[in-house]
């Protein structure tokens, strides 16, 4: 078997990528400059050390290995971060991309074939710093655990960017690239210390806890930015199928994580638990958020595609229904996902300890609450949407927040300078989340309003599903 | 395999790019899709492409529905668009090598694929080369190459001719001639009409969106001369052409006066085509009374339609 036999079983877009890369003038004089810096840098060192007061030799490990941090980072955002979404951009202008779509390959290869054969560049990078961090280590001053904690903390952030890239890539303009060349460089060394500073400092200063809602938060960001690119570049078919489905599945992950931590309370302690709980539950409304969005720009029913590929068997159907395109199919799936995120936070509580009962359902309620009222504005500009046909869904989302949200928040605003007090007209404010901050039981009206705004939809809804489910295939 | 297009409607804001689009062709046979420009051509050719998605009607290969499976439909389908390859940092045979991945080719029938390709196209000494080093002509033969990597049923190749040399589009339409006779069916939009004339079975003629006429060469010019499919139908005709030594005058005289000719005109000095009533069977009277009359006849024969001709009488072209 020969290596081209081999590369057989790489993703295609991965194998291009690589092959590119190494064609690239910019990725192969990067590489060369970086190595380059990295042995001037040692030789200065190497020349001056006798020269150096002993307090500089102490640090100048620490030294050397930030400014070969920095040094990596500039490759890195120059050849993954900067160039690959580049060069994206220029392959759907020039609609390299639809053509690719011609063949066997699915979005969600591209996507993963683009994403990793960036990750495999910026590994080779941190190889050619591999033997300079040693050196590094030699001059004192830094510690190998250090190291590797830098690196290991910084890399799913550099990953993060390259995805958050290549999604802006999917479907923005080279300009709107810019924003993101300069801030990922700046945002991906700041954000190291910020995440692992507040994960140590708030989370009780645990190192394994901190560590472990980083990976969490990697692992969410990252299936987030992976689908929603995926939703992007799929054209003719069921683009929010993989946002539902690992939106799904995040939400699963993150209620077993949850549900294990209060099995094994006596082993933690009880406030990791809680902080967990409240960390977890604002990852669900991040993607909750998203995906109710999404809901109202959807097309009304499943495109004839989405119909033509239903399984067979009604239950399988019904699953399908909900995680394919179409609002009657999303509103469905927001409701399951807010069922089953109730009952997981229910269960906790049940679960949980007093003292954690009392500490840990406050900050849980107040997202769930947020969910409800999100998904009560989406129902409400769906059902101005379904009432005035000529009324786009981004206007209609836009007005109903003004109606529901922006004004009643004004008026009590304006209330509440005149007379100092504020408590006196919450009820203003009822149609807003806001309403958590009086009392947390008011805010369970935005479980009522989203009832109350269901029940117009409700034979919509149930049309749409019994179609999708029962309705038969056309023949081919 | 018959291709069908059915009622394709699509619209992009207020212009109707597409309306009611319906005709096939089918295995073995050359189309050529023509209309002015901004007439809904390259839309009707995304459709089928599956590169965009119709607001209504559907595309038929065989039985598939273009609509419903999308994908099984990528798996026959070769398409050439009116742009080059614009692929960065990749040479020639890696760019052919990852559209033959990504069309599930694998190990030595990939290399084999590939290797045909070239031969075929011609890019075998090229095949080193970056694409952004190519001439315009060159990059035609890249993307055709492409357009192939799959062994399509069927090829839509929008624009094809444009940019190459007269040399380049000699190989062009030898290479369209060998794919239709392997039995693909291939539909060619193209501006150069008489690029087209040689090579193509039939015709679609598209203007603002709407289908004019669409079948033979033959079909399609006795459609514009009789305006409708079912005069056609009604009373046959035969189109011949006369040459003489003279002007051609006196010719056309006498052809009007045989009540067998239902017109006469002169084509060019010395050339007249005439129209005669009924099959081919009724043409040898009709030059039998010419050569009795002692018209210094030297020449005749059925005349081919013209597709420019057809093209200019069928349209009057008006942009959307």
């Amino acid at each position: 078997m020969t290596l081209d036999d081999l590369s057989d079983r790489l993703n295609p877009v991965f194998v291009k990528e690589t092959r590119q890369l190494f064609h690239n003038k910019t990725v192969l004089t990067t590489l060369v400059l970086l190595l380059v810096a990295e042995l001037l840098m040692h030789l200065i060192i190497a020349l001056n050390y006798s020269s150096m007061h002993e307090s500089t030799l102490e640090d100048l490990g620490m030294i050397s290995f930030v400014i070969q941090q920095v040094m990596v980072g500039l490759a890195i955002l120059i050849i993954c971060i900067g160039r690959a979404p580049m060069i994206f951009t220029q392959e759907r202008s020039a609609k390299e991309l639809d053509y690719s779509r011609i063949s066997v390959i699915s979005p969600r290869s591209i996507v993963i074939g683009k994403v990793i054969s960036q990750v495999v560049v910026m590994l080779d990078i941190y190889t050619i710093a591999m033997p300079f961090m040693f050196i590094a280590y030699f001059l004192r001053g830094v510690s190998i655990p250090q190291m590797v904690g830098w690196s290991m903390g910084i890399i799913p952030i550099y990953v993060l960017f390259i995805q958050f890239g290549l999604m802006l890539a999917s479907f923005g303009k080279k300009n709107l690239l810019g924003f993101i060349f300069i801030f990922s460089y700046v945002g991906a060394q700041a954000l190291v210390p910020i995440g692992l500073g507040f994960g140590s400092g708030h989370l009780g200063g645990d190192v394994v806890f901190s560590i472990f809602c980083y990976v969490i938060t990697f692992i969410f960001a990252s299936t987030l930015l992976f689908s929603l690119t995926v939703a992007v570049i799929t054209s003719f078919g069921n683009r929010v199928y993989w946002l539902r489905l690992l939106g799904l599945a995040n939400l699963l992950l993150l209620i077993a994580l949850n549900g294990s931590l209060s099995l094994c309370r006596r082993k933690i302690s009880w406030y990791d638990a809680d902080d967990f709980l409240a960390f977890s539950s604002f990852l669900i409304l991040v993607q909750f958020f998203i995906t109710v969005i999404i809901c109202l720009f959807e097309r009304d029913e499943p495109g004839a595609r989405v119909m033509a590929e239903r399984p067979d068997g009604r239950v399988r159907r019904f699953l399908r229904f909900l995680l394919s395109s179409g609002r009657a199919g999303g509103l469905a799936f927001s409701w399951l996902y807010l069922l089953i995120w109730g009952a997981a936070v229910l269960g906790w509580m049940l679960l949980a300890p007093v003292e954690l009962f009392l500490a840990g359902d406050a900050v849980a309620s107040v997202f769930y609450i947020i969910a409800f009222y999100l998904l009560f504005y989406i129902q409400f500009a769906l059902i101005l949407v379904r009432s005035f046909r000529k009324l786009k869904p981004e206007y209609a989302g836009i007005l109903v927040f003004f109606l529901l949200f922006v004004i009643p928040f004004l008026l009590a605003s304006v209330m509440c300078f005149e007379n100092g007090e504020f408590g006196d007209y919450w009820m203003l404010l009822v149609t807003t989340p806001v309403c958590c901050a009086r009392s947390v039981e008011i805010g369970w009206l935005g479980m009522l309003f989203c009832l109350v705004t269901l029940l117009p939809l409700c034979k919509y809804v149930y049309a749409s599903m019994k179609r999708f489910v029962f309705e038969e295939k056309e023949a081919k | 395999m018959k291709i069908t297009l059915n009622n394709i409607c699509k619209k992009y804001g207020k212009t109707q790019a597409a309306d009611n689009v319906s005709f096939s062709f089918e295995s073995g046979q050359i189309y050529g899709f023509i209309g002015p420009n901004g007439a809904g051509k390259t839309t009707t050719m995304k459709i089928m492409a599956t590169l965009e998605e119709p607001d209504s009607g559907d595309v038929f290969f065989d039985d598939v529905s273009l609509v419903n499976y999308p994908d099984k439909i990528r798996t026959f389908l070769g398409y050439m668009p009116d742009s080059l390859p614009e692929f960065k940092d990749i040479q020639v045979w890696e760019y052919l090598d990852f559209f033959a991945r990504i069309s599930g080719l694998k190990g030595v029938r990939r290399r084999k694929t590939l290797v045909e390709i070239e031969e075929f196209t011609n890019l075998g000494e090229i095949r080193t080369k970056y694409l952004n080093e190519l001439s315009k002509g060159m990059k035609q033969r890249v993307s055709l190459a492409r357009a192939l990597v799959n062994n399509p049923s069927v090829m839509l190749l929008d624009e094809p001719a444009a940019g190459l040399d007269p040399r380049a589009r000699l190989e062009l339409r030898a290479l369209l001639k060998i794919l239709a006779e392997q039995g693909k069916a291939i539909l060619i939009s193209s501006h150069i009409l008489s690029e087209l004339q040689d090579i193509c079975n039939g015709a679609v003629i598209i203007e603002k969106g709407r289908i004019l006429g669409a079948g033979t060469l033959d079909s399609l010019n006795h459609l514009q001369e009789t305006g409708s499919d079912e005069a056609k139908e009604s009373t046959p005709t035969v189109v011949i052409k006369i040459h003489v030594l003279s002007s051609g005058e006196e010719l056309r005289n006498r052809l009007l006066e045989d009540p067998n000719v239902l017109s006469a005109s002169l084509f060019a000095p010395g050339e007249v085509e005439a129209t005669i009533k009924g099959t081919e069977q009724d043409v040898p009277p009709v030059m039998a009374r010419l050569f009795a009359a002692g018209l210094p006849i030297v020449g005749f024969g059925k005349a081919q339609a013209e597709l420019e001709t057809i093209f200019m009488k069928m349209t009057s072209g008006k942009l959307q």
